[in-house]
Order: structure tokens, then sequence, then C-alpha cells
């Protein structure tokens, strides 16, 4: 009886599976245009020098001696909430240089298994790192220095890539979007 | 109203789908993207065209019927398995390279699921049963392989644009019914051989006419891709994954600290 309700269970999730990897929003359909290379290039890492001013220790020790906790309290929160917001955004970058690697993938003649696979390992740790960042974020740890770093290294690939992608011809319409 | 008076007319609509949507591809002519996939549905005319004959002169209850249906059904498994090969180098074949990686990960899915059916089916006795059996088992194969192919589209961003959506989808609604179907057939349920056969004939029904929405407009001409140098994806995706690995190792660290 197991084995039964397995197999009806297996057939219904792989067919709903099927059926959402095939939908396509409204708004994708008809309207494939070839991705311009500037879609690919970080934004949010570039930001970083106003980020990091708004989570400085500084302005921590100053509003502590002239603020009342309340304030504090709710400082430390909004500083918080911009930490997530920023990493949110860094990770944004990260998977637009991702998309752009896949990218050049399909394009190429030829692939190598090794490199996808390892493209696609390290992503999927990306993400489970950057989760974890997230929460020690959330627990209160100190995060502008952290973040300046994953700042500059998104930035950093990001601009081999832009001069990668701009001397690559990104065919029109080899890719629907 | 019971299921016998409910097949009848769900197989006529079937019979008028088919010719219908055969008709439409030929117009179409999906043959000159899809060859298999074509040949697959002239054969389903083909074989459901005997079984009709064969019912017709001996009945539906005769061994005659009961043996040519049986004997048909594996042949448009065949087919149905050639149908999907077909979609799938339709969908990525613009893309050499991704394709060639694509095509030994599809194949090796789908040899590993067959050779799993295999070992499943070993032990079924009774041409019917075991049939069902096997036809079950190649459909989880052709579901499975479908989805690979899909998730890999979707991967790389390779849309499965009209009308390889449509054909895709009918043929994952078509398996999936034939998994649940063939499950509660196989299992300790015993299903009226009327019910099985009206869901299966309705299943196959709404496959027709996803079939028949998706060759409702001409097809696009197709489009090639300007592939770039196998010396650029090399220098760029060297670039990234060095990238992504110390961004991870860098990550790594903070979680440590």
């Amino acid at each position: 009886m197991t084995h039964l309700i397995l197999n009806i269970v297996a057939g219904v999730l792989l067919f709903g599976a099927a059926a959402l990897l095939l939908w396509r929003p409204r708004a994708a359909r008809g309207h494939s245009r070839p991705p311009a290379p500037a879609e690919f290039f970080p934004v949010h890492c570039r930001y970083f020098p106003q980020v990091r001013q708004a989570l400085s220790s500084d302005d921590a020790i100053y509003l502590s001696g002239r603020a009342s906790a309340a304030v504090c309290r709710r400082w430390n929160k909004g500083r918080r909430r911009a930490g997530r917001l920023y990493l949110a955004g860094l990770r944004q970058d990260f998977a637009r240089l991702n998309r752009l690697a896949r990218l050049l993938a399909v394009l190429s003649p030829k692939v190598r298994a090794r490199q996808e696979g390892e493209l696609l390992l390290l992503n999927l740790r990306f993400q489970i790192l950057y989760e974890t960042v997230v929460f020690r974020i959330a627990l209160g740890q100190p995060a502008a220095e952290d973040l300046g770093r994953l700042a500059s290294l998104i930035g950093g690939l990001g601009s081999r890539l832009e001069q990668a992608a701009l001397t690559t011809d990104l065919p029109a319409g080899a890719i629907t979007l | 109203m019971t299921f016998s008076d409910l097949s009848q007319p769900l197989s006529f609509l079937g019979a008028a789908g088919e010719i219908g949507v055969c008709l439409l591809a030929l117009v179409r002519g999906l043959w000159r993207r899809l060859p298999w996939f074509t040949a697959y549905l002239l054969l389903v005319n083909v074989v459901d065209t005997s079984r009709w004959a064969v019912m017709y002169y001996h009945g539906s209850g005769s061994p005659a019927y009961s043996w040519t249906y049986w004997m048909t059904q594996p042949l448009l498994i065949l087919a149905r398995g050639a149908a999907l090969a077909d979609v799938c180098r339709e969908a990525l074949g613009r893309y050499t390279g991704v394709w060639q990686l694509a095509r030994y990960l599809l194949a090796g899915t789908a040899a590993a699921i067959l050779l799993l059916a295999a070992v499943h089916t070993s032990g079924s006795r009774g041409v019917a049963s075991y049939v069902i059996f096997v036809e079950r088992e190649l459909e989880f194969a052709v579901l499975i392989t479908l989805l690979l192919l899909l998730v890999l589209s979707r991967y790389y961003e390779v849309a499965l644009d009209a009308p390889l959506g449509g054909l895709a989808l009918g043929l994952a609604f078509y398996s999936s019914i034939v998994i649940v179907t063939g499950s509660i057939l196989i299992g300790r349920f015993t299903l009226p051989w009327a019910v099985f056969s009206s869901v299966r004939i309705a299943g196959w029904d709404v496959t027709l006419g996803c079939w028949f929405y998706a060759l409702r407009a001409p097809l696009a001409a197709l489009v090639r891709p300007q592939l770039s140098t196998v010396e650029s994806y090399e220098e760029n995706t060297r670039v990234v994954s060095g990238r992504m690995r110390e961004l991870n190792a860098r990550l790594l660290a903070l979680t440590r600290r």
C-alpha cells in the first residue's frame, strides 16, 4: 500500500514540478529580448562606503553617550535592517554575475562538465553560507567589516566580467529572458 | 451514467483529436523540427486505426483485440521515448556546448531509470500486468527525463518556445496519468477496467488538447544563436569560479569567527 501511495504521489508531484517549470509569467512571454551586458554588472557593492558609515562602530560610541536607551535600541535595529538589506543587495549582485557565467556557457560551442558542476556547487555553497551570515547579523554580530570584504570581492569579480562581457558579443535573440 | 458509457464518447473525441493533431502537425511542418515526434503522432493514428478495426470485427472483449492492444502498446511507448528525445534535442540542440553536456546527463538519467525499471519488472507475470508495469516504469523515465530537461532549460535560461512548451506539458501530463492509473491497477486496489480505461482516455484527450493548443499558431522561424569562442568561455568561467571560491572561503571564515 505504501508503495502504491508513493508511486501516485511521485507521479503527481513530478507533473506538478514539470508544469511549474514550464510556466512563464505573461510578461516574459513574447517579449524575448537579448540581455544587455549592463544587466549583469554588480550595482549594490559600489555603495559600500555609504553603508559602512551607517554601520560603523564610531556612531554607536557617539550615540551611547548622548541618546537614551530607547533611541539607541531603535538605531541598532535600523542598523541591523540596513545591514540585512545591503547583504540582500550583495546577493543580487552575485546572482547577476552567476547568470552571466551561465550565459557565457550557453553561448560557448563547448563547455566543460567539471567547470559547470563546480559553478553550480559554488553557487549552492554561497547560498548556504549567505544565509548563515544573515543569521549572524540578525543575532547582532558586528557586520561592517564583513560586508566590506564581500562587497570588494563581488565588485572585483564584476569589474573583470564587465570587461569580458563588453568584449564578448551577446548575439541578439540568442537567449530569451 | 456509468464509466462504460463515458469511455465511448471519450474514445471518439480522442480519435478525432488524434487525427486533428496529426493533420495540424503536418500542416505546420512539424516534421522539419521534430521528425520523431511527428512520426509518433502518425504511429498513434496507425495503431489506433488498427485497434479500432480489430475491435469492429472481433469485439472489444475478444482475445484478438486484447492481443493487438497489448502487443502495440510497447511500440507506442518506444515511440514516446523517441518523441521525448526529439523534444530534448530541439530544446537545447542549438546551444552546442550545453547540449553536449545535457545529452549525456539526459541519456544517463533515462538509462539509470530504465535499469531500475528492468529490475522492478523482472518478477511480474502475465502479458497485461507486465506491460502495465513496464509502461508505468517507462513513463517514470519519461517524466523524470523531461523534468531534468526543464531544470536544465531554466538553469541556462533557454526558454521552451511554442510549440515545445505545450508538447512537453502534454507528454508530462499523460505520463503522470499512466503512472497514477498504472499504480492503482497494479496495487491492491481493485480498479474496475471501465474506470481505468475512462481515466486513461480522458487523460489522453487532455494531452491531445495541449498539443492542439501548442500547434495552433504557425511555427516561428528557427533562430540559430551566434556562439562565442571556447577560449572566451574558458577564460571567463575561470574568473567566475575563482572569485566564487574566494567568496565562499570568506563567507565560511565569517561563520567560523
